[in-house]
């Protein structure tokens, strides 16, 4: 597993370096790099989704010793959840690499260089099963993250990054200080240090200060995710960013809040989860609404996709929250389904910027004339986001709402309005972008070319697949959660 | 015995001797890259010796001085210190336009002073130290006499300096009157018999003197007009030098005297830290000009290590807390220095004049890609990013505090860092913007700065991914 960050690293380095053969060099690299790490992956899984997990209960698992001062280890290790979320991450990037192609001209090596450096960090973040180790991730992931806005940023990119970096940052150093209170009660309670996941979760911390460590956690997590009222970094980070950026931050990023949530914050602090839930549900719920009403209301077409992101990722955190298997499935197939479906809808964000030179909903309309494959392919993704039956976003919104009814129906019902309104701002969308009289000075416009018809095809064959035949995915995940169930007694 | 005692005081001697050696060949012949050799050898040997001698037991070196892994741990973190400080500072001048040779004369024995003070286990010898190091520092700070800022700065150096001397020997009297001891090890064994007023007085007169010198708040306005005043090289040195081999001393001061059982300084202390951390990182925000932002911003990293002092203070001796001020006083050292040493590289390339207004630095990542890593690096480093050594300190004072359970310092940290993280940001984003297309220059000809900035990347790094071996190093230190 530490060949798949390895690699990542070095291919950053290596498409860097290769600037200096050409234009498109770095481009190329990235891919090359991708691929390979996707080859190392699937190896990997054919090789161990055939013997079962280990004892240990992982799929794959790695341990070195690195500080041993503080029982600090170099811990990776994978289950189906991390190996679902680390495929996805690796497709994604393939999609970032080929969107960005011919939008970044200027010193595309280091470009590559931070993207490919950005998902080594979200793999390492979705492997680390030490909590040393993963806080160092969650914070590695940021700084190239960072350097793609500010440098391949658009117009107010200097705010917007800054604003995602705070924002992030702050709220990992209060997760910091819970990690480091976890650790040192481990220390007093054993008589040594350890920062293990597995460690933790065999003597857990309890009383008053499980609490606000628990709240440190999720606070960092809400952020990242990000729920209401913590959200306000993602519209102008995300809109902000370039393309490649947009669609990593959407498509990834995001998903390791989720992630965190259920690894960390609900398997470590169950007691405190439980006894949150209920405020946190109502979070959930007023992010699925708020972030559609605010996303009714954009008048840019990316600003919009943000917005329905937070409304997207509400269903997360009601996923998550509503405490049961049903809705943990559904969490984490929502996390897969919306990176897809929200990583398409970026692309296509940034293919009209790029050829419009704006994100004005108003100065579009008719583009579906002038570019018939990317209509078609809006069209496509944006009913996927909707919930159409028949593509993973529906599935994953469905089992949600389903284990939601089992435990707060009330929330429930509230959290099912976001579906209409997500229908109606999605539509409008549409309506307003590609349908309609074409503009004159829209006559003409480059369509889609068949590189960036395979990066979308396959976003839209995993969503398809998803929404047709579910169980394979529902397989690959089912021994995490269920023994996160089982620990937690979900 | 005095062979041992020489023996081990060799680094020391070894700096002095550069000193003579380097006034003998100026009155000689004036020759800058003689005199530059000189000091550089010096200080290599002094470096050479700290290694060559540890680790070995504690050596009583006369009542004032005591040589331990400590102490040379320490020796070797100035010299490095001064040796960067002296590579980068010619560049500086030679841009400049200025004599040389007095220059590398007076950081030898400004580092002298601070190696010194590294060793203290008197007040005899702390105030020897002090004053050695600051009366060098003043005339460093001042040293371009053409210019009116550094005179301004320097005169404002020497007054406060002076005067935060002065209480602190006003303190030193009290805590002599009170106990009759005036070695570190000695007072605090006395300190449990005497009357409480004269000792708290006493100690308390020292602190506020030694929070001038520390730039700690409220004793902290004198930092950014000397930081902005001074020339670059040397106010990365009055950034990292002088204030750790204060700290150095204090440290030794505060566990060898067990002041940390006076519960009213915990206290005192505290208030200074939460004050620093605030304070510093919130002014560090309206910074325009870099170095009264970094001079802020060493304030809120003081407030950061007094942090270690007062879980001292609150848990008695712990070993963590103890390696966590190392740790951190090592970290600084290492960033701080990578950050003024790019600025001023930056500075001799722009040619003469202070060019270091946030918008001075715009675009230097592509017409300088390595001074603009290094700067990116150590700042990172500042604001406590992961991989980098600063990290590994704030990890440190952060798990101390959580120990001792100071939930109200750490919040003040917490809050700070976050803080801290917007300035420092602005920096490198500023380094990012691209201008009009200049080619990029590699530095010609100065590989020895080249091969500094290598070094300093490399503690940054190797500190922050592998920081074991200096963790053993320190705790076996301590």
């Amino acid at each position: 597993m530490s060949l798949l960050i390895v690699l990542l690293l070095a291919g950053g380095m290596v498409a860097w370096l290769s600037e200096r053969f050409g234009e498109e060099m770095p481009s190329r690299v990235s891919v090359a790099t991708l691929l390979l790490a996707g080859g190392v992956l699937w190896q990997m899984a054919v090789e161990v989704l055939g013997t079962g997990p280990d004892f240990s209960g992982w799929l794959a698992y790695e341990s070195h010793t690195w500080i041993p001062r503080f029982g600090i280890h170099f811990i990776l290790a994978m289950d189906g959840m991390s190996l679902l979320l680390v495929g996805l991450t690796l497709l994604l990037g393939i999609v970032a690499v080929i969107a960005s192609w011919t939008e970044i001209k200027a010193r595309a090596g280091f470009f590559q260089a931070n993207l490919l450096w950005t998902l080594a960090g979200t793999v390492g973040v979705f492997l680390a099963m030490d909590l040393f180790l993963f806080f160092l991730f969650w914070e590695v992931m940021l700084v190239p993250m960072y350097l793609l806005i500010a440098i391949w940023g658009h117009e107010a990119r200097a705010p917007a990054a800054t604003k995602f970096f705070i924002f992030t940052q702050a709220s990992g150093l209060l997760m910091l200080l819970g990690i480091l209170t976890t650790a040192v009660a481990y220390a007093n309670q054993t008589g040594e240090w350890s920062f293990a996941y597995m460690d933790w979760l065999a003597s857990p911390l309890k009383g008053d200060l499980a609490n606000w460590v628990f709240w440190g956690f999720v606070l960092a997590f809400l952020v990242k995710l990000p729920a209401f009222p913590v959200h306000s970094w993602l519209p102008d980070a995300h809109t902000q960013a370039p393309t490649a950026g947009s669609v990593i931050l959407a498509g990834v990023l995001l998903k390791t809040g989720a992630y965190g949530l259920l690894r960390f914050g609900v398997a470590l602090f169950p007691e405190n989860a439980k006894e949150w839930s209920s405020l946190l549900l109502i979070v959930g719920v007023v992010g699925v609404l708020y972030g559609a009403v605010l996303a009714y209301g954009q008048r840019d077409f990316k600003r919009l996709v943000a917005y329905s992101s937070i409304s997207h990722m509400g269903f997360i955190l009601l996923g998550v929250f509503a405490w049961n298997g049903l809705s943990w499935s559904g969490a984490v197939l929502q996390m897969v389904a919306h990176g897809l479906s929200t990583a398409a809808l970026f692309m296509i964000a940034g293919a009209l910027q790029e050829r419009l030179h704006t994100r004005a909903l108003a100065d579009m309309g008719g583009l579906w004339k002038a570019m018939p494959r990317m209509g078609a392919m809006a069209m496509f993704f944006v009913i996927a986001s909707v919930g159409l039956p028949g593509l993973g976003n529906f599935i994953a919104e469905f089992l949600v709402l389903a284990g939601l009814w089992q435990s707060a129906p009330v929330v429930c019902a509230f959290a099912a309005i976001g579906l209409i309104t997500g229908a109606v701002y999605a539509l409008w969308m549409l309506q307003q972008a590609f349908h309609g009289p074409l503009g004159e000075q829209h006559v003409g416009l480059q369509d889609f070319k068949s590189r960036d018809m395979v990066a979308l095809g396959l976003l839209a064959i995993g969503l398809l697949g998803l929404g047709l035949y579910p169980q394979p995915a529902l397989d690959l995940i089912a021994p995490s959660l269920d023994a996160l169930a089982l620990k937690v007694g979900g | 015995m005095d062979t041992l005692i020489l023996q081990s005081l060799s680094p020391a001697i070894a700096i002095a001797l550069g000193v003579i050696a380097v006034m003998t060949q100026t009155a000689i012949r004036r020759h800058s890259d003689a005199a530059l050799t000189i000091s550089l050898v010096s200080l290599l040997i002094a470096l050479w010796a700290a290694f060559a001698t540890w680790p070995a037991s504690p050596v009583q070196a006369t009542p004032l001085l005591v040589v331990d892994d400590y102490a040379r741990l320490f020796t070797i973190v100035l010299t490095l210190a001064a040796i960067v400080t002296v590579v980068v500072s010619r560049v500086w001048m030679i841009s400049e336009g200025l004599e040389q040779h007095e220059f590398f004369m007076l950081v030898l024995i400004a580092t002298f002073g601070a190696v010194v003070l590294a060793h203290a286990q008197h007040f005899a010898a702390f105030l020897l130290g002090l004053e050695i190091m600051g009366v060098a520092v003043y005339a460093l700070i001042a040293y371009p006499d053409k210019a009116w800022l550094p005179i301004e700065a320097g005169l404002k150096y020497l007054v406060l300096s002076s005067a935060s001397t002065a209480i602190l020997l006003f303190g030193f009297a009290l805590l002599y009157a009170a106990t009759g001891a005036l070695g570190f090890s000695e007072l605090g064994a006395a300190l449990q018999q005497t009357s409480p007023l004269l000792v708290g007085t006493g100690t308390l007169m020292i602190f506020v003197g030694l929070g001038f010198k520390l730039s700690l708040v409220p004793f902290h306005m004198w930092t950014p007009d000397v930081y902005e005043g001074s020339p670059t090289p040397v106010t990365g040195f009055l950034a990292t030098v002088s204030k750790v081999a204060i700290f150095v001393a204090l440290l030794r001061w505060y566990h060898s005297g067990q002041l940390w059982q006076q519960a009213t300084l915990t206290e005192a202390l505290s208030w200074l830290a939460i004050a620093s951390m605030v304070v510093g990182n919130f002014l560090a925000l309206k910074q325009d000009n870099l170095k009264r932002l970094l001079g802020y911003s060493s304030i809120a990293h003081m407030g950061y290590l007094l942090v270690a002092l007062v879980v001292l203070g609150t848990l008695g001796k712990t070993a963590l807390a103890m390696e966590a001020s190392v740790w951190y006083l090592i970290a600084y050292t290492a960033s701080t220095l990578a950050a003024f040493s790019a600025l001023s590289a930056w500075q001799s390339r722009q040619g003469p004049g202070e060019n270091c207004q946030r918008e001075d630095l715009n675009g230097m990542f592509w017409r300088e890609p390595l001074i603009a890593l290094v700067m990116t690096v150590s700042l990172l480093s500042l604001a406590g990013v992961p991989l980098t050594a600063g990290f590994i300190g704030k990890f440190y004072v952060v798990a101390s505090g959580v120990e001792a359970a100071l939930w109200v310092p750490l919040a003040a940290l917490v809050l700070g860092s976050a803080v801290s993280i917007f300035y420092y940001l602005r920096v490198i984003y500023a380094l990012s913007i691209s201008t009009e297309a200049t080619p990029v220059t590699a530095m010609k000809g100065q590989w020895l700065v080249q091969c500094v900035f290598m070094g300093l990347l490399l503690a940054v790094f190797a500190l922050g991914i592998y920081p074991e071996p200096l963790i053993e190093l320190v705790s076996g230190v301590l």
